[in-house]
């Protein structure tokens, strides 16, 4: 190879180099960052079902309540100005769904301009509830406090669970219901309304 | 060139942010009664008070327990909004002209009085209070700091807000200060 044509390779490969050195570690970078955080919805339109995690999701119906009631009857004394909202859930596990993340799900609201509300578990403004609360696991039945019985989502089997936020009654009619598992990350769901 | 090289590298090695740098939380500052933001919270100190002693009301019809003090107790009055996410108002310290700093006392104080024990959502801002216990002679030019993030594990906005406690502001609300203060569980109505 002569030494001219040996300069022209070299010439040839800087380029790639370059882009190499940049692009490699920034690909890491995103890849690291992206794995750690839900970055890309999956939208889910009304009425419609969503593949996550290999089961099949569908957000039921949301209902907002003004003066909700605890398992006691008792009304609940939200903050001034806040509504509750129950978002209904029914997921159908298929055979590759992680059931033992399915119970590590996490639910939130999220409203156009990006602002999240998470949702509420075990809190002093928890409503009265017949559904589990959680994506694929509970213990006992909510309508049974002697009940410690341990439930578990099963593969073909619909889970039906509900979560309770807690927003600004301004806000309730412009959230949309996210569902999150980290495992799966940077996918998850959202569910218009 | 050699000269150029070792020019450039003795400026960067001035010039680059050291670790405390880089893990050193965004300060914002404000005064009593305004409001400051960070960057995903907001908060006011609507009012500060002192007191020789609390009385907590757990509002079950028990008397209040007391919880006396070698110093006093400063309370601060907060209102905190959520920006972003839900969020706990989890770190409130006071800090001195003369370097101490007091953490705000959530052993004798428990959650049910304080603002920290709130999840403050966005759009749903939360009143609540703070509690320290200092000694009387700290208290003039002290400066609150707080933010959401008890631990400090990234760096983020740290509300620092000057209470107005000159030395002639202290005297009169030690003067003026009553034997105790009366502190209401949040779930006292429930």
């Amino acid at each position: 190879m002569t030494a001219s044509r040996r300069r022209l390779l070299c010439l040839l490969a800087l380029p790639v180099l370059a882009v190499l050195a940049l692009g490699w570690p920034t690909w890491q970078a995103w890849s690291h960052y992206a794995g750690l955080r839900p970055v890309f919805a999956t939208i889910v339109p009304p009425g419609a079902e969503g593949e996550y995690d290999g089961a099949r999701w569908r957000l039921l119906e949301t209902v907002v309540e003004r003066a909700p009631s605890d398992h006691l009857g008792r009304r609940i004394e939200l903050p001034e100005g806040a509504v509750s909202l129950l978002a209904r859930f029914k997921v159908v596990p298929g055979p590759t769904t992680d059931l033992e993340a399915l119970r590590l799900c996490e639910g939130r609201l999220r409203d156009p301009s990006g602002l999240i509300w998470t949702a509420n578990r075990l809190s002093a403004f928890q409503p009265a509830s017949k559904l589990p609360d959680n994506c694929g696991w509970s213990l006992g039945d909510p309508q049974n406090w002697m009940d410690m019985t341990e439930r578990k989502a099963t593969p073909g089997e619909p889970w039906t669970f509900e979560l309770n936020f807690v927003v600004p009654a301004d806000a309730a009619g412009r959230v949309e219901p996210e569902l999150l598992l980290r495992e799966q990350y940077p996918d998850y769901l959202r569910f218009r309304r | 060139m050699v000269a150029l090289a070792l020019a450039a590298m003795l400026w960067m090695a001035r010039h680059t942010a050291s670790y405390d740098d880089n893990r050193a939380p965004f300060t914002v500052h404000g005064t009593l009664g305004e409001t400051v933001r960070g960057r995903d919270f907001a908060v006011t100190v609507e009012k500060v008070e002192l007191a020789r002693a609390l009385r907590l009301d757990a509002g079950d019809g028990d008397p209040p327990r007391r919880r006396d003090t070698y110093g006093v107790w400063l309370v601060a009055h907060l209102r905190v909004e959520a920006l972003q996410q839900p969020l706990r108002f989890q770190r409130a310290e006071l800090h001195t002209p003369d370097g101490y700093y007091y953490e705000a006392d959530d052993r004798r104080v428990d959650m049910d009085y304080r603002l920290g024990g709130v999840e403050i959502v966005p759009g749903l801002p939360q009143r609540g209070v703070v509690a320290f216990e200092i000694p009387r002679d700290k208290l003039a030019g002290t400066v609150l700091e707080a933010s959401p993030d008890r631990y400090r594990i990234a760096p983020d906005s740290v509300a620092v807000i000057d209470l107005g406690l000159t030395r002639d502001r202290v005297d009169g609300l030690l003067r003026d200060m009553p034997e105790s203060l009366l502190l209401v569980s949040r779930y006292a109505s429930r």
